[in-house]
């Protein structure tokens, strides 16, 4: 029993430590976007008037912005980039996300679940693919790009990404879909299933968690990526948020407006994560039970 | 249309099941031949065999999951050969571990009541008595994954029989149980089936499985149907040596023997010696022999031993021996044969002992030397097996 107790105390402050490794830094940028620079400056650990003058200078080219303490916000001038930015992202990490489980669901049903010739050959290749850096690629991408007038495109961007999502999405799932009970399908049909009912209805409900996790993964990819959007994109329309906020980093020079800004980028991540955080649990990249 | 309406007018329509001249192959091989055979309604058939002998495709051919490459196959009198699964109100268990992963106990018993769209009122009826019927009431809204293995297989079936099927096909359901959670298993079967009054199809490689709960057992090897018939039949008249030493619960002494009768008195002689054959069992031997030679089977369980010699009997020495509680599995050398005795247990024998073992010539089985068919059965009525196995 004792030494029950006293495991349970080392994994919990084990766990604490984690926890506080993990979030520090990301308390330390809400506290700084909610700070005036004043308060940052003194090192204070939580800002003593809270303001939210940091988010509406970015967000407004207009607006001028005072706090309780007398602080001057001056407007930034960036706020046309950072909400196009923000557009772009959310339009490129949704239809990717859309496509790639277009792509894989069918293709890591495929590998799962069938047999067929020269299989594991097929998934290996799909798999190595996405062990290129994505540097490495990067100068025939742009050459290529320029010839068929897809840099500074949003539909260029998502060609690229999807090389990105659809390997990983398809080695996952297929995984998944493998580990599924052998005779699922069979079963489906002996319940009154046709054929087309047992896939939909029976194996893509059960590979859900999978669906849901690899979807995820799918949108993070897409929202976070940056080197491909920084030499492609750059001065266009289709620039996404992470370059933007490069942008911004090197244009203003109060951290505290940065802090906010980046935390915009945090936010739908954090989302999702609440939101899947159980699907996400039960995938444990291993199978359902 | 008009058979159905002689059918119904008839009152009493035949259920009967019928494989007529079955064939199916994949590519070259033909996992199933010349299959003929009618379940009877309500009847309990077990398909035995060795992995690969075809028992399994016989299953899903019953099924619909496989189509047959020739012959048809009737339910009832409606040809079905080509049916697909969904409309032949069949249902299936599998081997262990075949349920749904993501839906709970109670939507996994229901889901085929929810596709046949069954009244909602009806379903909890039903499902109410079906696992009252298995005791599963308390892991209704368990997850799959939080259940045992034999607590997932009592769910299976009772997703299975909620559906009230015509026919109900169970897929070597056990096979990845331990022994004491089979034999419970096997047990409760049996009685649902009593219940329930549903013709089962049973596959499974383990004849102890097969003896237990049969009505009948069809034996399968390579493809073909070797035996047809009910379960204590195939264990004392088995076909031929193959099924002979497929059934059975401990591997059956074959003796290659030359017949030799002498005035007044059976004789038969191993390569290990005479023995003598009472001639109540000699005198049909002799009518059925077309020639000197043939193979008698002697099971261990009816083979006795003795410390002291006699003329039916042959000098053995004891090699091995198993104590399985009331009884004992003996295993003999005597030169050049191996043979087998499972004796009481309290007849005790030591290792390296010279022993004298016995048939017990009324239970043995005589087959045909060149075409390994069977000649002859000592034991033709149910009883004196009883009254056999009751001695030991």
């Amino acid at each position: 029993m004792r030494t029950t107790s006293r495991r349970s105390v080392l994994v919990y402050s084990g766990a604490l430590l984690l926890l506080v490794w993990t979030l520090a830094p990301i308390y330390w940028m809400v506290n700084m976007s909610l700070s005036t620079p004043v308060e940052i400056a003194a090192g204070r650990l939580f800002p003593l008037h809270p303001t939210f003058c940091n988010f509406l200078r970015i967000f407004s080219d207009t607006v001028s912005c005072t706090t309780a303490d007398g602080s001057q916000f001056p407007v930034v001038g960036q706020a046309g980039a950072i909400r196009q930015g923000l557009i772009n992202s959310v339009i490129l990490s949704v239809t990717v996300t859309i496509l790639t489980m277009l792509v894989s669901v069918p293709a890591a049903y495929a590998i799962g679940r069938l047999a067929f010739r020269h299989k594991m050959k097929i998934l290996t290749t799909i798999v190595l693919s996405r062990s290129l850096p994505p540097v490495a690629v990067l100068i025939p991408f742009s050459a290529m790009y320029a010839d068929l007038g897809l840099g500074g495109t949003l539909l260029g961007l998502i060609i690229i990404y999807l090389t990105l999502t659809v390997p990983l999405a398809v080695w996952i799932l297929s995984g998944f879909f493998a580990s599924l009970p052998a005779n699922i399908e069979k079963l489906a049909r002996t319940d009154g299933c046709t054929r087309l009912q047992a896939l939909y209805r029976v194996l893509l409900g059960a590979a859900m968690p999978g669906v849901a996790a690899v979807a995820v993964i799918a949108f993070l990819t897409s929202w976070n990526e940056f080197t491909y959007a920084l030499v492609l994109t750059p001065g266009t329309d289709a620039q996404p948020f992470p370059p933007t906020l490069a942008a911004l980093f090197s244009h203003v020079s109060y951290p505290n407006t940065n802090a906010a800004a980046a935390l915009l980028a945090l936010i739908p991540v954090m989302m999702l994560a609440y939101l899947f955080q159980r699907r996400i649990r039960s995938l444990n990249l291993i199978g359902p039970i | 249309m008009h058979k159905n309406v002689v059918d119904m007018q008839d009152g009493h329509r035949n259920q009967n099941i019928r494989m007529v001249d079955v064939e199916k192959r994949f590519g070259d091989h033909s996992a199933v031949r010349n299959l003929n055979l009618e379940i009877a309604d309500c009847e309990l058939l077990v398909f035995l065999g060795p992995s690969g002998s075809g028992k399994s495709t016989a299953l899903n051919l019953l099924a619909g999951l496989e189509i047959a490459t020739a012959g048809d196959i009737y339910f009832g009198g409606e040809r079905v050969t080509e049916m697909p699964t969904e409309r032949r109100n069949i249902s299936m268990v599998f081997q262990s571990n075949t349920l749904y992963p993501h839906k709970n106990v109670r939507a996994n018993i229901l889901f085929a009541l929810q596709i046949a769209k069954v009244p909602t009122d009806v379903q909890q009826q039903r499902m109410r008595d079906i696992t009252r019927l298995l005791g599963i009431e308390r892991y209704l809204d368990r997850r799959i994954d939080q259940l045992s293995g034999g607590e997932r297989q009592r769910v299976a079936i009772a997703k299975a029989l909620v559906k009230r099927p015509k026919l109900f096909l169970l897929d070597e359901p056990f096979a990845a149980l331990d022994a004491l959670l089979r034999r419970e298993l096997r047990g409760e079967l049996v009685r649902i089936h009593r219940e329930l009054e549903t013709t089962m199809v049973f596959v499974t490689h383990d004849q102890e499985e097969a003896l237990g709960i049969a009505d009948r057992i069809a034996v399968m090897n390579k493809g073909e149907l070797v035996q047809l018939g009910p379960a204590l039949e195939i264990y004392s008249r088995p076909a031929n040596t193959w099924v002979a030493s497929f059934v059975g619960p401990h591997s059956i002494n074959l003796l290659d023997v030359q017949v030799e009768g002498q005035d007044g008195a059976g004789l038969v002689r191993t390569v290990a010696g005479r023995l003598a054959v009472e001639r109540t069992v000699f005198d049909p031997l002799r009518q059925e022999l077309r020639s000197a030679r043939a193979i008698v089977g002697v099971r261990p369980e009816f083979t006795s031993l003795s410390s002291t010699p006699s003329a039916d009997a042959l000098a053995a020495v004891v090699y091995s021996r198993q104590i399985f509680g009331s009884t004992a599995l003996y295993q003999l050398k005597a030169d050049p044969l191996d043979l087998r005795a499972l004796v009481p247990v309290h007849q005790r024998f030591d290792i390296g002992q010279r022993v004298y073992a016995r048939p017990l010539w009324d239970q043995c089985v005589w087959f045909d030397s060149d075409s390994k068919n069977l000649i002859l059965a000592s034991a033709n009525d149910d009883a004196d097996t009883d009254r056999k196995a009751a001695r030991l």
